[in-house]
């Protein structure tokens, strides 16, 4: 999978899953201020994004600093990386 | 009807429903309980057959010393006349190994327990004084079991946090005292390889101290509480299930029943299964992130259950719990493939009390684990209704579990086995639909639900949210008034109960 196909299938599964507009979303878009998630959804964030790469994020300190889909993708590509080291 | 007229709507009466109900009675609301089955308490109250006393929800519970977190909860409740009595001081539970002579006998106190497991294991002492003290200090750590600190955020979500067999096995190498320190798994039905150690000790913790059970069973708790709702003005209403929850823009105003009446609500606090939420919920109302992840929580350990009765006093259950491994470690047992054979049980019986429930009508009960998946074939059946072929497989399974604990028990040979249990008759009996006994998991895998929503007079409270069992149960339930009336007025109420 390439890093946009990444972003683009994180994107859909966010749109659908909270309901959001994906013409919207860019890599700028705050995820507090401008999507309305609040820290009670983060937690589900982090279920949908398991869901949709079939990865374990479970309880990362990293997802803290997360503020912005930029963010976002750029923890899911970490992710991707230090896996691909692994295998 | 405005908003101020209407009560405060609370979904299932086991513990965490009618601790909250009186909470909230406490702080003037009026609030309207609602429980699907006949009666409150449904799950500790137990059941009886053939005149002999079975507690299906309540065996032993720790933390009721004379200044325990529960002792506290409960005499703010206005439950202090619950006749509690200790368990055996000397060997509260008692952990059968099939391949060790002697069984190991836990003390209660922590102090107790570090000295007597260190005679036995030697080479382990500085590992178990240290494993014993990590206990303590996190259990004291926490603002809802310690009273001198704050509640505080009970997600730690953002921590990376240890298994308790990661602590174990890089403790010690010796395969029974691994199995020792992580048997109270057992009691919150998780693998010690997939529970934070974290919440190991704020349950295991709380059996350190003050452990006791009620003289009279589940059932003598149940009517303390029904005496206490009657007292508080709490409107009860059993027998009719929740069937759908009413929402507009401004968050829940009401709650549908199965005979068709409407309840209005201010507000709602849901301690039922969290996996029944979403269906109760009309389309829009939460998001289908939160939907989807209330749907997908894994559930704790099912079992079989074998109830039987004894005439006779038996010296290994007598005040204390007994455990049974037939094989040493316990992570098999939660493991989807478990077998029956495979063990472990666990062993209770109710402590005879001659005036409540003599000797010759205090139930035992036998747990084995138990998978769901097992029993796919008769999930569209109900109790009492099930059909031949699971009845044919329910007594094979009974009798194999009969066999397997005899051999490894043979001074329990005396019992009557008077009725048995499947994993589908706790889904029927205690309201848990994939048959786990304490809710869902509270794991590293999983993220528990926490008691606050994104629906403003929404609330969840229940084992599944804060912590498993009794006491847990009852923290969920504070935790979640807390949310509604004000953390700090309710912590300042709390420290004024001793």
């Amino acid at each position: 999978m390439t890093d946009q196909e990444i972003v683009q299938k994180a994107y859909t599964a966010l749109a659908q899953e909270f309901e959001l507009d994906i013409s919207q979303m860019n890599p700028e878009t705050r995820l507090r201020e401008d999507l309305g998630l609040d820290s009670l959804d983060y937690v589900d964030m982090v279920v949908v994004l398991e869901q949709a790469f079939g990865v374990k994020i479970g309880k990362d300190p990293e997802l803290t600093s997360v503020r912005t889909l930029g963010d976002v993708h750029e923890f899911i590509l970490n992710k991707k990386r230090a896996l691909e080291k692994i295998q | 009807m405005t908003s101020a007229d209407k009560p405060f709507v609370v979904i299932g009466g086991g513990i965490s429903g009618m601790a909250a109900a009186l909470v909230l009675a406490k702080f003037g609301f009026s609030v309207v309980l609602i429980e699907k089955r006949k009666q409150l308490a449904p799950t500790i109250r137990g059941f009886s057959r053939q005149g002999t006393n079975f507690d299906t929800g309540l065996h032993y519970v720790g933390g009721l010393q004379p200044d325990g977190p529960l002792t506290r909860y409960f005499s703010f409740l206005g439950l202090s006349d619950v006749p509690f009595t200790n368990l055996c001081q000397n060997c509260f539970d008692r952990i059968r190994f099939a391949d060790r002579a002697e069984d190991i006998q836990l003390p209660v106190g922590r102090d107790a327990i570090i000295d007597y497991l260190s005679g036995i294991f030697p080479d382990d002492r500085h590992f178990i004084s240290s494993y014993y003290h990590q206990i303590q200090n996190l259990f004291d750590s926490s603002g809802f079991l310690n009273f001198k600190g704050n509640f505080r955020d009970a997600t730690n979500a953002a921590c990376k946090q240890e298994s308790l067999a990661c602590v174990v096995d890089k403790g010690t190498q010796n395969p029974i005292l691994r199995t020792v320190l992580s048997i109270h798994s057992l009691l919150y039905g998780v693998s010690p390889e997939e529970t934070p150690f974290i919440q190991h000790a704020r349950v295991a913790g709380s059996y350190l101290e003050g452990v006791k059970t009620v003289a009279g069973g589940g059932k003598i708790l149940a009517s303390s509480f029904e005496n206490q709702l009657a007292k508080s003005d709490v409107t009860c209403s059993c027998g009719s299930a929740v069937t759908a929850i009413s929402y507009d823009h401004a968050g829940v105003n009401g709650v549908v029943l199965e005979d068709e009446r409407f309840v209005p609500a201010a507000g709602l606090l849901f301690t039922a299964h969290p996996s029944i939420l979403p269906k109760l919920l009309p389309d829009g109302a939460i998001k289908p992130a939160f939907s989807r992840r209330l749907l997908s929580l894994e559930d704790t350990i099912s079992s079989h259950t074998l109830f039987c009765s004894c005439d006779s006093e038996i010296p290994s259950v007598q005040g204390n719990n007994l455990f049974v491994c037939l094989k040493t470690g316990i992570y098999h047992a939660f493991r989807p493939d478990c077998r029956l054979d495979d063990g472990p049980f666990y062993v209770s019986r109710r402590v005879p009390d001659n005036l409540v429930t003599p000797m010759n009508q205090s139930g035992l009960i036998i747990f084995a684990p138990g998978n769901i998946r097992e029993y796919g074939e008769w999930a569209d059946s109900k109790t009492g209704q099930r059909p031949e072929a699971y009845r044919i497989f329910k007594r094979r399974r009974m009798e194999r579990l009969l066999e397997i604990f005899l051999r490894h028990c043979p001074e329990f040979k005396k019992i009557r086995v008077l009725d048995g249990g499947t994993p589908l008759t706790n889904r029927d009996y205690l309201g848990a639909p994939l048959g786990g006994l304490y809710g869902t998991k509270h794991s590293l895998n999983q993220f528990s639900p926490l008691p606050a929503t994104k629906i403003p007079n929404l609330w969840m409270a229940g084992q599944s949210i804060i912590a498993p069992g009794i006491l847990g149960a009852v923290i969920s339930a504070f935790v979640a008034c807390g949310f509604i009336v004000g953390m700090e007025k309710l912590q300042a109420e709390l420290r004024k109960c001793i």
